[in-house]
C-alpha cells in the first residue's frame, strides 16, 4: 500500500500533505470550530461531539474527502485504524465530575466515554462499513501500525486505510493521519510511517 | 495454517473458574442480584465477582486478571513469558476506571494500565490494547488469529477484563438502559441491560503441542463491520452485524446452512436484541438455535466476547447448548430459534 495523503492538527495548525490549510488562535474549542468552517463540512452533528471525537473527525476529513475523489469504495473497502494514548480520558473526567457534583450522570457526556467513539463518528459521517481497529498505546509505534495495516489489508481485504493517531489531554491535543491506498505515492514502509505518524 | 485455542480460563460472577461457571449456568443459576445504587430509587441488579475468589494484594483489577492468567499459563508446555514470537493482547473498555473514581485519572489510561498488568504477570514488552467497546473481546481473538496467520507471531495470550463500576452503571442508568430486574435477553418483555464484570484468558497458537490438555477449538474465521449508524444505538436493520457475520462465514468458507448454533450478544436491550434477530434473519440463520449469556451474569463489556466464546466452546465440548436465561416469552421473534432449554442438540429440539 502507498501513502496517498497525510494530515495533521496540532497547536492551532491544520495541514494536509505539508500544506497549511488553517492557522487559528485561541482555545482548543475555537480552533476546532475554525477547522470545521475551513473544511466546509456542513455537518451539524459535529457540534454535539466531545473534543476527542472532533479532533479525530477533523484530522481525517481531508483524507476521506481525497479518498472519495480518488474513487475509493468507502462503504466496503475503507479500513480505519485509530490509536491513542489517552483515549477518552478527558471525557471520562467530565462524566465523573457531573456524576459526583449532581449525583446523576449526563447521557450526552456518558455516550462519549469510550476510546473508539471518534472512530465511530468517522464511520457515521462517511458511511464506512468495513473493518476498524481501536488500539491504545504509549506512542504511535510503527511496528504496531504496520501490523494493523497488514491485518486490515491482507486479512480483511481493505483496499484503502486511514490510520490515525489522536491524543488529547487537558488542553493539549495532537492528531496525525495517513491515507493509504493503491494509487501512486511513497510505499507505507517503516520509514515513511515513522516520519508521518510516529514523530 | 491451523490456529488453535487452548488453556481457557475465566472469572465470572458465577464462579472462580470456567468449570464452576458452566456448571452454574447448566443449573440455570443467575448471578444478577439486586443491590442499592446511589442515584437510583430502586435496587439495581448487578453481576459481581465475589472478592473471596481473589487472592494476593494490589488493585482488584490486577487481581482479577492475575487469577485467570495464573490459571492459563501452567497449562502450556512452554513458558509463554519467555517464549519468542508471542504477543499479549488485552481487551477492555474501561480498564481500571475505578482509579478515576478514586481521583487518579492518569492511572485509568489504558496503556498505563496494560503496562502494569503485563509487568505484574511477568511479561516484558507492552501488551496490545484493543478497546472497541463491547466487541473488544471478540475482536481481540480475531486480531490474535490474524497476526498469527500473517506470520507476525506464533502464539498469543488474549486477556479480557472489565469491572462493574459506578462510572459505567451511572451512565447506563442516565440512558434509561438498565433493566428493572435481571435482564431478559430476547424476551418479549425485555427492558434493558444488567451490568456484570469478568476477566478471561485464552491462548491462541499455531502449535498444537503447546497445550498440555489439548486445544479446545480451532479458529477458522472471523469478520467485523462498522455499524456506521449512531454512537449509542444499533442500526435497526443490523447492518454492521450482517456484514460482520457474512465476513466471518466467508473467511471460514461456510454457508448459513453450515451454522448450527449462535451465541449472540443479546444484551437485553429492546433495540439490540431486535436488531440481532433482524440480522440473523437477513443472513438466513433463522434455523440456528440462539442464546445469550447476559441473563446469567450480565453484560461484562469488553470481556463479554471473550468470556462468552470460552463458555460456548466449553459447553459445546460437553455436548450442551445453554438456554437463553430470561427468554420466557419470545412470540415477538417467531423467526428465531431461541434456546429455552439447556441440553444436547437433540434435547433442545422441540
Amino acid at each position: 500500500m502507498n501513502v496517498i495523503a497525510h494530515s495533521r492538527l496540532k497547536g492551532g495548525v491544520l495541514s494536509a500533505d505539508d500544506r497549511e490549510l488553517l492557522r487559528a488562535q485561541g482555545s482548543m474549542e475555537n480552533v476546532f470550530r475554525e477547522c470545521y468552517k475551513e473544511l466546509a463540512m456542513d455537518y451539524p452533528k459535529f457540534h454535539k461531539m466531545d473534543a476527542p471525537s472532533k479532533l479525530a473527525v477533523l484530522v481525517t476529513e481531508p483524507l476521506l474527502q481525497r479518498a472519495r475523489q480518488e474513487g475509493a469504495d468507502l462503504e466496503n473497502r475503507m479500513g480505519l485504524i485509530g490509536m491513542s494514548h489517552c483515549g477518552s480520558t478527558v471525557t471520562d473526567e467530565e462524566h465523573w465530575a457531573v456524576r459526583t457534583e449532581t449525583g446523576l450522570a449526563s447521557p450526552a457526556v456518558f455516550v462519549y466515554t469510550l476510546p473508539n467513539i471518534g472512530l465511530g463518528e468517522i464511520t457515521i459521517r462517511h458511511r464506512i462499513f468495513g473493518s476498524s481497529l481501536c488500539l491504545l498505546d504509549h506512542e504511535p509505534g510503527t511496528e504496531l501500525i504496520q501490523r494493523s495495516i497488514r491485518v486490515l489489508h491482507e486479512r480483511d481485504g481493505m483496499e484503502w486505510i486511514v490510520c490515525l493517531w489522536s491524543d488529547i489531554f487537558a488542553d493539549r491535543y495532537d492528531a496525525r493521519a495517513v491515507l493509504l491506498g493503491p494509487g501512486p505515492g511513497a510505499p507505507a514502509d517503516a520509514n515513511t510511517l515513522r516520519t508521518l505518524i510516529s514523530t | 495454517m491451523e490456529i488453535l485455542l487452548g488453556a481457557p480460563a475465566c472469572l465470572t460472577p458465577l464462579g472462580p473458574d470456567l468449570p464452576t461457571t458452566l456448571a452454574a449456568m447448566r443449573a440455570g443459576t443467575s448471578a444478577l442480584l439486586p443491590s442499592p445504587f446511589p442515584g437510583s430509587e430502586d435496587p439495581v441488579h448487578i453481576g459481581r465477582v465475589d472478592d473471596v475468589w481473589l487472592t494476593g494484594s494490589g488493585r482488584r483489577s490486577q487481581r482479577m486478571i492475575g487469577r485467570v492468567v495464573r490459571h492459563t499459563l501452567p497449562r502450556l508446555t512452554r513458558n509463554l513469558r519467555t517464549e519468542p514470537r508471542t504477543c499479549f493482547i488485552l481487551a477492555t473498555t474501561k480498564g481500571d476506571v475505578k482509579a478515576l473514581e478514586q481521583g487518579r485519572p492518569e492511572d485509568t489510561m489504558l496503556p498505563v494500565f496494560a503496562a502494569r498488568m503485563g509487568a505484574a504477570q511477568g511479561f516484558s514488552g507492552q501488551p496490545i490494547v484493543v478497546s472497541s467497546a463491547c466487541i473488544s473481546g471478540t475482536l481481540a481473538i480475531k486480531l490474535a488469529a490474524d497476526l498469527i496467520a500473517l506470520g507476525e507471531f506464533d502464539h498469543a495470550l488474549v486477556v479480557g477484563f472489565d469491572e462493574a463500576s459506578d462510572f459505567v452503571l451511572s451512565g447506563f442508568l442516565s440512558l434509561h438502559a438498565v433493566a428493572a430486574e435481571g435482564c431478559k435477553p430476547f424476551d418479549d418483555a425485555r427492558d434493558g441491560i444488567s451490568l456484570g464484570e469478568a476477566s478471561a484468558s485464552v491462548v491462541l497458537s499455531r502449535d498444537r503441542s503447546l497445550f498440555t490438555e489439548g486445544a479446545v477449538a480451532e479458529y477458522i474465521g472471523g469478520g467485523m463491520g462498522n455499524d456506521a449508524n449512531h454512537i449509542s444505538g444499533p442500526s435497526r436493520i443490523g447492518e454492521g452485524l450482517v456484514r460482520a457475520v457474512q465476513a466471518a462465514m466467508d473467511s471460514a468458507g461456510l454457508a448459513a446452512t453450515d451454522i448450527h448454533h449462535i451465541n449472540a450478544h443479546g444484551t437485553g436491550s429492546l433495540y439490540n436484541d431486535g436488531m440481532e434477530a433482524i440480522a440473523f434473519g437477513r443472513l438466513g440463520l433463522g434455523h440456528a438455535p440462539v442464546n445469550s449469556y447476559k441473563g446469567y451474569f450480565g453484560h461484562t463489556l469488553g470481556t463479554a466476547g471473550l468470556v462468552e466464546t470460552l463458555i460456548a466452546v466449553e459447553g459445546l465440548r460437553q455436548g450442551t447448548m445453554l438456554r437463553s436465561l430470561g427468554a420466557t416469552n419470545t412470540t415477538a421473534m417467531p423467526d428465531m430459534d431461541i434456546l429455552r432449554r439447556t441440553g444436547t442438540p437433540q434435547e433442545t429440539f422441540y
